[in-house]
Formats: structure tokens, sequence, C-alpha cells
């Protein structure tokens, strides 16, 4: 499924999702803010809630991402705890990664470089 | 003559010949010839010569007869062709000759045929017989042409038309004698005719014919339908007299110039009553004047001036819809509005809104109702905008905003119109029926000059409430409004009404989010040593609004706690979030008396037990001072973070002071050089209400006297394209050269906010900066009285 939102004003945002049967793949390019979380945050729910137990969403894509990205990576680890599913980061170094840092998130997050390390089971 | 071969055979012995003549012409040669020679005498030539006059006359009978005979031939075969008959008609005698052909014209044989005048008589139908007859006694009388076409009837009763000419010819006396001509059967030619005017009348499309005269000269059925609404005759009369506004119109442009340029013509025009119709014409030019034909298509011109007509009020509905769609500024809406009902539908409007707490330009003169039942309706009643179609009137209307509402009675069309929730229709003489409902004064006088003839009044509904009223009014000269203007004043109302709530809300809800983000922020205390400053900006747009705060408080045992925090996400759900974690800490801090991290800890394990569903970054710091502390000048900032970007430390400047100059000018103090320090703990610590369990630490460092402190929230240190780090690293810049500046914490801190943040901030910044004094010295009068409350220590 692919969920574009953006304005003449905001570069556009874009999410993939690559399904590999028990693990969902969720690749997103381009700014992650209140206007364009939304879209994240339903592509994840669906991922969640779908047949794979494990979703990876993979945020090297990125060129920005503040609170708002950080709320809807939280939500959905709470939701994935609550079905018994495991999720995952892949991030590299750069703003994104440390906005992770700074808040201490790689303490509860699974963070990867990549994907494919990402995709192996716990 | 010698190689002719009867010469030469030798069978002509001598020749004599004399040439025949036709009119100096020669023609031929008459001659005589013998075997024999012999000699030819005067008299034989002579005798020849009188024989040759005879002879020529007798070649030229023959030619003649030949002649003749080749064109009786021609002649018989063209009548033969053409099936002409022939009559000789005998004036003196009676008797009436009829050939073969003509007999069979009328149906008649020999036998059949009378041979009197009376036969043909008989033959003639009875309703051309006058017409024939006339003919033939004016042919006879003037001795002249005879030329008539009639009906003939058969003995059988068929009817045949036949077309016959002729001619009177004079006997000796100079008086008609004879009368000679043929007929023909024109039954076909006349049978095509009447089928083709058997279809022009029974035709569905009107059809006319004007001669050169511009006289009508045939109207078909359809024709006489459509133009009969003129009540006159039509054949025989002329256009222009008949239809006089046809003159100078398109009408008699396009008729006029098919008949000068010999080409067909196409338009349509309208005609005024008696006929009051629209037509759609094709004229063409003919040899005998003009042809036309029409139809009417005054329905079809009806349908689609309704299209045309409902496009456009569409697209002006829709216009209203989008413009006001697009202004969140209740003011800007309401303007627009009343100048967007103007023009089309009314000549000027006003528009009233509904318990509106906004700046209005009538509010000042509303005096509220009072105690008075009857006026409650009135209450929270505002004429907000008004327009009018004529610029030297706006003033006028503008006065009126401000004197309608307070005039009002309650028998007012406003009151009824908010009463019944529906339009309210003032018909007619509006002017009199509305100074009917003000109470005597300008309000009343103003009405009467502006002087509407009709006025709606329609709610403008919002969603489950009334937002304001719309007043349309039309002046003189102006019919009523229908019952299409009134539907479409309904619909532009219901859409301004949703816009106008839609802004109603959205700037209600910025000013709740902001107003509950300020009335969470409480005015710091001021210990004795300390000088604490806050500062909150909201974000540009209402959507980032919330979430940030800052705290300051004294713990029992006098420490001063200082606390920047920050709730993820933002609106006013977030605003709500922080407020129970705000209260949180500083009621669990100051119960406690804990350290910074143990307040975390606890807050942590609170909003877990209470389900405060939210996360926070958050920074707990407290400035301690034992009495080591204050005789060294020193205090002690103890902190932990949770997650958040790191506090700033400025240690206090120290400026070189050079010694005085013996000429004794001032000192000259050199730029202090001001080291600023981000505290970034070596191990980010986890932000709030995810994990309680998460183990926190807390760190600890001296400042001296004159030190500042700065915590701040990432809306001052976050931007699109760069890491917070980069933003650290420039608010440590800007600190340093603010301090070196030596500004004072209060400048400091809206000279930080000014530096670093753009046009339109994209997320809330909350800022507390901490400025140590000299605690053996008086409080410096900058930092303002001391706010300490009565069971904190050392008070």
């Amino acid at each position: 499924m692919d969920a574009e939102q953006g304005s003449a004003s905001e570069p556009q945002f874009a999410v993939t999702v690559d399904d590999r049967g028990d693990v969902a793949v969720v690749q997103m390019s381009g700014e992650l803010d209140v206007y364009t979380a939304p879209a994240l945050r339903e592509t994840l729910t669906e991922q969640i809630s779908g047949s794979a137990n494990r979703v990876v969403v993979d945020l090297t894509g990125l060129s920005f991402m503040d609170s708002t990205g950080l709320g809807v990576l939280l939500g959905t680890r709470k939701a994935a705890v609550a079905v018994s599913k495991s999720l995952a980061v892949v991030s590299v170094e750069g703003p994104v990664m440390r906005l992770i840092s700074i808040t201490g998130l790689e303490h509860v997050l699974q963070v990867f470089a990549t994907v494919d390390e990402a995709v192996k089971p716990d | 003559m010698n190689g002719l071969p009867p010469v030469t055979s030798g069978a002509v012995g001598s020749y004599l010949g004399v040439p025949l003549v036709v009119r100096d012409q020669p023609v031929g040669a008459l001659c005589v010839f013998d075997a024999e020679p012999r000699e030819w005498s005067d008299e034989d030539v002579t005798l020849l010569e009188q024989l040759a006059g005879p002879v020529v006359a007798e070649l030229q009978l023959a030619a003649l007869a030949a002649e003749y005979e080749d064109e009786r031939l021609l002649w018989q075969l063209a009548v033969d062709a053409a099936e002409v008959g022939a009559f000789d008609w005998n004036l003196d005698t009676g008797e009436l000759r009829w050939d073969d052909r003509l007999l069979g014209l009328f149906g008649l044989n020999r036998e059949t045929f009378g041979g009197t005048i009376d036969s043909f008589n008989e033959a003639v139908h009875p309703d051309d017989l006058d017409r024939v007859t006339e003919a033939l006694t004016h042919a006879i009388e003037t001795c002249g042409v005879y030329a008539a076409e009639y009906r003939v009837v058969w003995p059988d009763g068929g009817i045949r038309w036949v077309a016959a000419r002729g001619r009177a010819l004079a006997g000796p006396g100079g008086v008609a004698s004879r009368l000679l001509g043929a007929a023909f059967d024109t039954t076909a030619v006349q049978d095509g005719e009447a089928r083709v005017a058997r279809v022009l009348e029974s035709m569905p499309t009107a059809f006319f014919q004007l001669d050169r005269q511009w006289r009508f000269t045939y109207v078909n059925t359809e024709a006489h339908r459509l133009l009969g609404g003129i009540g006159r005759e039509i054949v025989g009369g002329v256009i222009w007299e008949l239809f006089p506004d046809a003159v100078g119109s398109d009408f008699e442009i396009h008729y006029r110039r098919a008949a000068d340029s010999g080409r067909p013509v196409e338009f349509e025009a309208y005609y005024p009553p008696p006929l009051d119709a629209w037509y759609e014409i094709r004229a063409w030019p003919t040899p005998d004047g003009l042809s036309v034909y029409f139809f009417d298509i005054t329905d079809r011109r009806r349908a689609q001036l309704a299209v045309t007509s409902a496009t456009e009020r569409t697209g002006l509905l829709s216009g209203i819809t989008d413009a006001l769609t697009g202004m969140l500024d209740i003011e800007d809406a309401v303007e627009h509005l009343a100048q967007a009902v103007v023009g089309r539908w009314g000549d000027w409007s006003i528009v009233t809104l509904v318990g509106t707490p906004l700046p209005s330009k009538s509010t000042q003169s509303f005096a509220g109702g009072g105690g008075d039942p009857g006026r409650v309706w009135r209450r929270g009643l505002a004429d907000v905008a008004g327009w009018h179609i004529d610029p030297a009137a706006r003033a006028m209307v503008e006065r009126y905003l401000q004197v309608r509402i307070p005039s009002l009675s309650d028998r007012s069309f406003l009151a009824r119109a908010l009463r019944e929730n529906r339009p309210v229709v003032v018909g007619e003489q509006a002017a009199e029926a509305i100074a009917g409902v003000l109470e005597p004064g300008e309000a009343r006088e103003l009405c009467l000059l502006l002087a509407p003839t009709s006025a709606v009044v329609v709610p403008l509904r919002g969603r489950g409430r009334t937002v304001g009223l719309l007043t349309v009014f039309r002046g003189a000269g102006r019919p009523r409004f229908s019952t299409e203007d009134i539907a479409d004043l309904v619909d532009a109302a219901a859409r301004a009404g949703l816009a106008l709530d839609n802004s109603r809300l959205y700037a209600e809800q910025r000013d709740l989010a902001e107003g509950l983000q300020r009335s969470l922020m409480t005015a710091p205390p001021q210990a004795d040593h300390v000088q604490v400053a806050v500062r909150y900006e909201p974000a540009a747009e209402a959507a980032q609004v919330g979430g940030d705060w800052y705290d300051s408080f004294l713990q029992p045992d006098g420490a001063t706690s200082v606390v920047i925090g920050d709730v993820v996400g933002h609106d006013t759900v977030a605003a709500a979030a922080m407020g129970q974690v705000r209260g949180l800490l500083r009621g669990i801090a100051v119960t406690t008396g804990a350290g910074p991290s143990e307040v975390l800890r606890r807050v942590d394990e609170a909003m877990q037990t209470l389900q405060v569903e939210t996360t926070a970054t958050v920074v707990v710091a407290r400035l301690e001072q034992t009495e080591e502390d204050q005789v060294a000048g020193t205090t002690r900032l103890r902190w932990s973070n949770a997650g958040h970007p790191p506090p700033l430390v400025a240690v206090s400047p120290q400026a070189a002071v050079t010694p005085q100059t013996a000429t004794g000018s001032p000192p000259a103090v050199e730029r202090a050089q001001v080291e600023v320090t981000a505290l970034w703990p070596a191990q980010s610590e986890l932000l709030l209400g995810l994990e309680p369990s998460f183990p926190r630490t807390e760190s600890v460092v001296t400042l001296t006297r004159g030190s500042t402190l700065l915590l701040y929230t990432d809306g001052l240190v976050e931007r699109r394209g760069q890491s917070v780090d980069d933003g650290v690293a420039k608010l440590k810049g800007v600190l340093a050269d603010l301090l070196a500046d030596g500004l004072g914490v209060e400048e400091m801190c809206d000279e930080v906010l000014a530096r670093m943040l753009p046009e339109r901030p994209e997320d809330d910044v909350a800022i507390v900066a901490v400025r140590l004094h000299p605690g053996d010295r008086p409080r410096p009068a900058e930092a303002g009285p001391e706010n300490v409350s009565r069971n904190v220590a050392g008070a």
C-alpha cells in the first residue's frame, strides 16, 4: 500500500510496505512531521494488526523527524507489545538517530543499522 | 463544258443554255441540246429565255413547298411531343372545331363533342368557368391574345388541368371572326404544385413568403399559429406594418441582407409582446421575393438561460464557500460575505453575529439589555459587517450598523428570524416596515434614508447553533425576492454559517490552547540568591500549540528547583497531559523533597499507576547550597535528564579591568570571554512514560556566583535540515555573545528568542534561565523582589 502526503509548501512524504510474509518492512522518504505523521501511523497500525509478526520501520529514507514521529514510533511499539509482536527500527547516524538517542529511545527500541539485520527474528 | 462526259462521249452535238436567275443570283441553267450539231437561231434563244422565267418560278415554288413540308413536319413533331391540341372557333357561325388531341384532353370523342362553345363551357370546371369566359371575351373584344389555365371535368368525373393559348383573328369588318388556339394538359404540374402546397401547409415548421414589396404572399398554417398573436390578417399585409417591432431590429437587418446579397441568412431573435417569443429563422431570397421558415425556440432559450443562471448561481455560491473557508479571520470572512451577496441578490447587506467575543463595530453601543427580559434575545448580537452597491451609501450603512441593534424592538424581523430559525421576508415597503420596528432615533432615520423596498433576513447556521444572521436589502427599481433568490440566500447562509463556525472554532481552539498553556505557567518564586526568568512562546500554527512547559519551585529545604519539559505531541490533548505531568512532578518534588533523579523516577511510576497515557522529556535541576558553598560563594547544580536536550551553563565572566591612566579617564573593560557548556549526559536516559523501572542518574556541577543556567525545549534548537547538535552549538554561541554583553537575565531571555526563533515558529518554545547572584550581598535591584512561600526553610 502506498500512501503519499504533502502540500505545495512541504516536500513529499511517501510510505511503502514490503510484505515479506512473517516480516513487514515499512520504508519511507521525505519529512515526518505533524502533517505527514498520520499517514505513517495508519500504515503501521495496519501492519501491526496484519499477518506479520515483526514490523521493521526503516527510517533511513527520512530527511527530517521531530517528536511527532517519535510519538508514532512509541504508539506503534505499545500496540505491538499489546499483540505480542515485535518492532524494530532501522536508522543510521544523522539527525533522526540523534533524536532517538537524546530521548534515550535506543534503550527501548531495537535499532539496527540495516534492514537485513533488522528482519532477523529476535 | 468540254470536259463533261456527255460532251466527250459525243452524245451532245449542239447546246443552248440560258441562266436561271433569282434576285440577280444565278441559281442554275436551263439548256437544250441535240445530238446533231445545229445552228441556234435568235428565236430559239428568246424562247428559251422566256421559258426560264416560269422555270424559276416553279423551282421557287418547289423549294418553298419542300421547306414548308419540313417545317410542318417539325411542327407536327413538336405538337405531338407536347401533346398539344388545337381548336378553331368560327365566331360568326359558332362552329368550334377540335382536333383529336384536344378532344382527348377533354375526355371526349367525335360523338360526345357537340362542336359548339357550349360543349366547351360544359366541360370547364364550374369554379373556373367565369375566369375562362372572361379571358375569351377579352381576347375577342380586343382581337388579341387569349391565355387561360383551368380545370376540365371529364364525363367520368375526373379532373384535369388544361393550359390554353390562342389568338382572335379579325374578319373583313375589323371585328374578330375567328379564335384559333392550342391547349395542353398541365395536370401533373398542377398536382405537383398542389402537393407542394399541401406539404407546406401541413409542415410543423412555420413558413411564409414575401414578395419584393415585403408583402406576405403565402403563410402556412403553422406560421399563422405562431404569428396570429397580432390579431390581424397576415396575407397581403406588409411585414413592417404588421410587425412594427421588427423594424430596425435583427429581423429587418437580416431580411434585407438576404434580399440584397442574394444569399440565405440564419439567425435567432426575440420579438416582444404580443408575441413575446424567441425564434430561430432561416430566410433565403427567391426570384419573387423572400422565403422564410422559422421555429419558436422560447422554451429552449429559457432552459438555456436557466442553466446559465443556475451555473452562475452555483458558481457564486461555491465562490462564497471557497472564499470564506480560506478565511480563518472572522473579520475578513464577514466582510467578504457582506460583499458577496450584494449585486446579484441585493443592493445592500448586513452581517450580524451571535455571541461573539471578538471586537466588532457595535459592541460599544450595545447596552447588553440589562435586566429587561424582553431584550435578552439581542444579548451578544452584533452587526459586524455591511456593504452597499452604491459607494456613496456605504458610510450610511456603516453608521446604521452601529446604531441598529440597540434600537430594534422585540417585534423586529431580526428577532423573529432568530426565534423561528428560518428566513423572514419583507416583500414590499420594507423601509416602512423596518422603521416600524425601530425605536425613534438615528437608526430609524437611516433606515428611511436607505429606503429598502424589500428585505430578507436569513439565519447563519453553524454546527448545531446559530452563528449569526444575514440581511439582504433591495432598493427601488428591483423586483421582489423570488423563491429562487431566497433559496439561494438560504444556501449561501448555510455555507457561510459553517465557514464562520469553523473560523470561530479555530480561533477559540487556538486561544484555548494558548490560554491553557499560559494558565499552567505560574510566576517563578524568587529566592534570595537566585533570579529566575521564564518565557513561553507558542507555535505559529494552532495545531502545534501545546506540550511544552517550564516550572520553578522551592522544595521544603529551601533549594530552588527548575524544570523544563516537553510532552510528545501537540494540540490540546498534549496540553492537558502536560498539565497532569507538571502537576505530578511539582507535587512529588515538594512532598518528598527528593533529588532530581528520584523525582523523575517517582513521576514515571505515578504516570504508569495513574495511567497518564503520554511520554515526556524532562530536565529537573536543583540548586543546592551547603554552608560551605555559602562561604565559598558557590552553588551546586544537581540535575537529572530524561531524554531532553542538554541544559546550558555559562560560568560568570571575568572581566579584566585595566588600571586607571594618569589622565583620569574611566577604566576600559575588556569584553569578557564567556565559556558556555552544554551538559550532555554520558549516556542518554529514557524519556518519561515508557518504563518506570529504567535506572536514572543525576549529576552535579559547581557554579560560581554570577553564573547563568539555561533550560529550554527542543523548539529552540530543532530545525529541518540540521541536527539538534547544530542547534545547541548555535545556542551556545548566542548565549556567549549575550552574556559577554553583560545582559541581565530577563533581557537575555528575550534576545535568545529573538535570535534563535524563525519568523513563524513551527514548535512551541519554553525557556527557564537562572542567574546566580552573590548571596552575601543584597539582592540586586534588577532581580526584583524576593518571592518565597512561608513554609520553605529560610523564609
